[in-house]
This record gives C-alpha cells, sequence and structure tokens, in this order.
C-alpha cells in the first residue's frame, strides 16, 4: 500500500503556494494519489452583520477562486492525475486543518509557508502554524 | 426600461453550497443577544433619559415589540432565497432594481452613521477615562459642535482618529474571529450586569416620580419628547438583531426555533435594558445626563463615586465598542462593493485589492466620510438617522413579505413569519410609529438623502447597470 493516497493542496495565489502544488502534483503523480486543490474564501463570522451585507462578497470571491482553481484542473489533468477541486467559504484555519480533510479522508496536506509578517502576523497568525498543530493529517510545508 | 427589472435567481443559486443546519434555540438566543448588547445602551440611554424620563424603560420594551415583528419579517424575506446574500441582493430579486437600490442606499446610510455614532461613544468613554488618570483633552477636541448645550465643542478628534485607525485595518484585511467575538460579548454583557449590581444600591426612589414627565408625545424646547421618541432613539439599541433572522437556513426545525430564538434574545436584553434604565434613572435624576450626553454611564459612577467600577466599565465599553466599529465599517464597504458590482456604483467601489482580498478604494473612501461624520456630527443627529434608515428598510421588508405572499405564493420559504398578514401589519405600524417619534428634522434630511440616492439612480445606476446587458 503507498502511503499517501489523498493529498490536499491549499493555494491561495502566492509564490509558496504555486510551489506547494507543484510539489504536490509531483507527488500524487509518483505515488498514485488522488490531488485535492483547495482556495478557501476566509470568513470570520466574527465580521458577520446586519441585513447580510457581506455575503454577496463571499460569494463573489468564491467564483473568482473557483475560476482561479481551474488552470491548476487543467495542469494537473495534464500529468494524468485524478484531481477534484473547491473553493469553499469558511473560517480558512479551520477548513484547511479540519473541515476539508475530515470530509475527505485527507491523509497528507501540501501549504505554502504564507510568510506573514508584522502586525498582520501578531492579529491574524500563520494559517500552516494553525493547520500543523490542528490537524489530524500529516502536514508539509513548502517553504 | 422596467424600473422593477429583476434579477434571476438561479444565478444566485449556481454556485452556492446548501449551509448545513446546526443552530438550536439558544444558540440563536446567543447569537442574538451578542449582535443586540452593543454600544447602544452605553452611548444612547443618556439622550433616551432626557426624552422620557425613568419612562424611558417603557420605551425600550416598544422599540423591543417593533423588533421582535420587523425580525419575524425579516426572517421570512431572507429564506426566501436558498444561498446567504444580503438584503439587498434578495430584493433585487424579488422586488427589482429601484426597491433594491433603495435599500442598498438606505444601508449605506444605516452602516457608515452607525459606525460613526460608535465612534462617537467610544470617544465619550476615552475622554472619560483619560480624565480619571489625569489626563486631559482640551475640550473643544473631545465632541462635535453643539453636543452639549453650554461647552463649546469644535471636532471630536478621538472618534475622527479611531474610525480613520479601524478603516486602516480592514483595509489591509484584518478581520475579527468569531472567538473574539463572542469575548466581547461576554465582556460586553459583564460590564452590563456589574453595573446593575454593584449600583442597585444607590436607588433613591423619589427620582422616579415624575416617572413620565413628558408623556407619550410632546413637544419640549424644539425637539420631540417622551416615551414614543425616546423609544424611537432607543432603538438603536436593537439593531443587529436581525442577525437571528438570517439563520434561517441554518437553523434546525426554523419554524419553531427561529420565532424562539427572536423572542428570547429581545426579551433577556429587553430586561436588562429597562433594570439598567430603571438604575440609572433611579440613582441621579434623570437631566444631570445633559452633561453627560456621550457617556451616561459616567453619570451614575460619578454620583455613586465608584471610581475602579467606572475605569472598568469604560475599558469594557472602548473594547465592546471597537469592535462594533470594526464590524460596521466592514459591512459598509461590502454593501458598496456590491451596488458597484451591479454597475448601480461606479467600479471603484468593487475593485478588490489582490494582495489583501478586500474593497480597498472603498473602504478608505466611506472610512474617510465615516470618520468626518463622526467627528463633526453630533450623537442626537448621527443615531436618528441610522434609526430612520433601519426602520425604512424594516418598512419595505415587512410590505415586501406581505405583496410577496400575493403575487408569488408558491416561492420557496425556508421560514414563513406567523400571523400574516397582522404580523407585517404589525411591523410597518411599529417601525412607522418609531419614525413619527424623531425628529422632524431627521425626517428632512432623510428624505434629502434618499432624493440624493434616486438622482444617482436616474443619473447613473441606471444607464451603467449590469442588466442592461441581459
Amino acid at each position: 500500500m503507498s502511503v499517501y493516497q489523498k493529498i490536499m493542496v491549499g493555494i491561495d495565489g502566492s509564490s509558496p503556494s504555486k510551489r506547494a502544488f507543484e510539489i504536490g502534483s509531483q507527488l500524487a503523480k509518483a505515488l498514485s494519489a488522488k490531488l485535492y486543490l483547495v482556495s478557501v474564501v476566509n470568513r470570520d463570522a466574527g465580521m458577520d452583520s446586519s441585513f447580510g451585507v457581506n455575503q454577496d462578497f463571499y460569494n463573489d470571491m468564491a467564483q473568482t477562486a473557483a475560476k482561479q482553481l481551474q488552470d491548476y484542473v487543467a495542469q494537473a489533468k495534464e500529468l494524468g492525475l485524478e484531481v477534484e477541486a473547491a473553493a469553499p467559504v469558511g473560517n480558512a484555519k479551520t477548513v484547511l486543518a479540519k473541515d476539508y480533510p475530515l470530509e475527505h479522508k485527507i491523509d497528507l496536506i501540501i501549504l505554502g509557508n504564507t510568510g506573514l509578517n508584522g502586525l498582520r502576523d501578531i492579529m491574524v497568525g500563520s494559517h500552516s502554524s494553525y493547520v500543523i498543530r490542528r490537524s489530524d493529517s500529516d502536514v508539509l510545508i513548502v517553504k | 426600461m422596467d424600473l422593477f427589472r429583476k434579477k434571476d435567481i438561479n444565478k444566485l443559486t449556481e454556485n452556492a453550497t446548501p449551509l448545513k443546519r446546526t443552530l438550536k434555540t439558544w444558540d440563536l438566543t446567543f447569537l442574538g443577544i451578542g449582535a443586540i448588547i452593543g454600544t447602544g445602551i452605553f452611548v444612547l440611554t443618556g439622550k433616551g433619559a432626557l426624552t422620557a424620563g425613568p419612562a424611558l424603560s417603557v420605551s425600550f420594551l416598544i422599540a423591543a415589540i417593533c423588533c421582535g415583528f420587523a425580525g419575524l419579517c425579516y426572517a421570512e424575506f431572507a429564506s426566501m432565497a436558498p444561498v446567504a446574500g444580503s438584503a439587498y441582493t434578495y430584493s433585487y430579486i424579488a422586488f427589482g432594481e429601484l426597491i433594491a437600490f433603495i435599500i442598498g442606499w438606505d444601508l449605506i446610510l444605516e452602516y457608515a452613521l452607525a459606525a460613526a455614532t460608535v465612534s462617537v461613544g467610544w470617544s465619550g468613554y476615552l475622554v472619560d477615562l483619560l480624565n480619571s488618570v489625569g489626563l486631559h483633552i482640551p475640550t473643544a477636541l473631545t465632541a462635535a459642535a453643539g453636543t452639549t448645550p453650554g461647552v463649546s465643542t469644535v471636532f471630536n478628534l478621538p472618534a475622527f482618529l479611531i474610525v480613520l485607525l479601524i478603516t486602516w485595518l480592514i483595509s489591509v484585511g484584518i478581520n475579527q474571529t468569531k472567538r473574539v467575538n463572542d469575548t466581547m460579548v461576554i465582556v460586553k454583557l459583564g460590564v452590563v450586569i456589574l453595573f446593575i449590581v454593584c449600583t442597585v444600591w444607590f436607588v433613591n426612589k423619589s427620582n422616579w416620580t415624575p416617572f413620565s414627565p413628558f408623556g407619550w408625545y410632546s413637544h419640549h424646547n424644539g425637539s420631540a419628547t417622551g416615551i414614543i421618541p425616546a423609544a424611537s432613539i432607543v432603538f438603536f439599541s436593537f439593531i443587529g438583531f436581525d442577525s437571528v433572522s438570517s439563520s434561517a437556513e441554518e437553523t434546525i426545525n426554523p419554524s419553531k426555533t427561529l420565532p424562539k430564538g427572536i423572542l428570547y434574545s429581545l426579551l433577556i436584553s429587553t430586561v436588562l435594558y429597562i433594570g439598567m434604565t430603571l438604575i440609572m434613572t433611579g440613582v441621579v435624576k434623570y437631566p444631570v445626563f445633559n452633561k453627560y450626553l456621550n457617556a451616561p454611564i459616567q453619570a451614575i459612577l460619578h454620583a455613586t463615586g465608584q471610581t475602579w467600577l467606572s475605569i472598568i466599565v469604560s475599558v469594557g465599553a472602548i473594547l465592546g465598542m471597537t469592535t462594533v466599529i470594526l464590524v460596521q465599517l466592514y459591512g459598509q464597504s461590502r454593501i458598496s462593493y456590491s451596488m458597484s458590482r451591479d454597475g448601480l456604483f461606479p467600479k471603484f467601489f468593487g475593485e478588490v485589492n489582490p494582495k489583501y482580498q478586500t474593497p480597498y478604494k472603498g473602504t478608505w473612501f466611506f472610512g474617510i466620510i465615516t470618520a468626518i461624520a463622526g467627528g463633526l456630527i453630533n450623537l442626537n443627529i448621527l443615531s436618528e438617522l441610522v434609526n430612520i434608515g433601519t426602520l425604512t428598510a424594516f418598512t419595505l421588508v415587512s410590505a415586501g413579505i406581505m405583496w410577496m405572499r400575493h403575487t408569488q405564493p408558491d416561492l420557496h420559504r425556508g421560514f414563513k413569519a406567523p400571523g400574516v398578514p397582522f404580523t407585517p401589519l404589525l411591523s410597518i405600524v411599529f417601525c412607522l410609529v418609531l419614525i413619527a417619534g424623531l425628529n422632524w428634522e431627521t425626517w428632512v434630511r432623510f428624505a434629502i438623502w434618499l432624493v440624493l440616492g434616486l438622482c444617482v439612480y436616474f443619473g447613473y445606476s441606471r444607464k451603467h447597470s449590469v442588466m442592461n446587458k441581459a
């Protein structure tokens, strides 16, 4: 039996995440694993407000993200991989660490190190370090 | 061209995933209390007490009943579309472009000025806190002109600065998580309960007579006074309660759970509000609030001499209000984004910064306007405009669901308001009564805002609407 059967890659358009995609697709090819591409539209429930005014924005971002994923899907298919893509709306940290991997029985998560700095790092924190701490699957961080 | 051209509902549902039903009655109740208990009670009780005397407690009850009926109607409205969206988008589908534009335009006013209102209260508590530790900001820079009779003030510098600071945070994509939000709810609730427990002993019952010095509705020194006008003012304290209403699609058995969630969250917050109001008007005679308009709770704590408590309350209020400003400004930039995407506003407001994933330009545009409003306009004017905006939106929604029951009886509805047509009718009556209780200057200002909106609509939006291409 091969080590990893279901590999998830977090995509956000940054250059580390592009590298994560390349590594993920090479690994999937080598291991004959299925590739899952996920681009999360971050929605913090703490920002919800009257008359649901934020929802349209999330819906649009999700559509844009889904379109961007199509390029990656095409590339993966060229390699002959079995691939699935999703652009869910939700708390980026919990979707990447728990929700999506559990739902799809992911056994390896690959993320680019987003390299937040300064204030954003203090207030938002890094997605990759959260996923390392909370996820049940193995995690590979691409620098 | 059709003024009431509608968006196709299938466009909206194309890419949406259905929500999981997880919420039960108590989840909804906590959600509602969290959204309600915010800033109104910290900011507007002073003005309310001056308007109605101790009978302000009755005003809170009236405002709560209004919210109950409006909340049920909004719940049906929000559940007509099977996906999460905004009131603006739903009305684009249900009622057509013109009404959608009016609701969007109305919400822009509500959001911008609610943020400005809260920033004024934030400033009131900050100035008080700084005073108690011996730091003094020049009086002229602590409030907008005409805030306190007899005190010369020019510009509310702290309010101006906090709005700009938060605008910057939002523009670079900093959000608040659910956990921070829940913590803030507990801080705010804690402050309210601590205040009640510590000050109830100082109530002097003689301050409660006369209980209702201005009756139901009267005029005093050129402004509306009495229980109804005070209800129109403190309606602000309940804004946000409709977050329960928009959760129909995430609620288990919504037809039973949702009304209960609305009822319980309104009931609990109203009991707290009434308790607080009775204490506040019992500890000091209501005219004392004249000097504490931006930070009314401090009127009580200065009277009881509990400096330690006043510091705790100030810190709690400041923290709680900071997050409210954050949420309001965020919503503000998102509603103008939606309108821009549909071509009703220029592209400027819809441009998303690729790095931060935020509508960067729109955020700054409205942030700066809000900051200036918070600096220059006094609390009474700001809060009344927010209320008239929200009440108008609820009136439109309530009328809308009645009309939709008539025109499209078979449409999918995740939740049906009980007692139609009485519930929407009562909702409309209460909203109109509360609008009537506001000062006439507010009606004029709001009318000007709407006329301005119609000029934008007929001068720009109609020609640029994305619907033209369809």
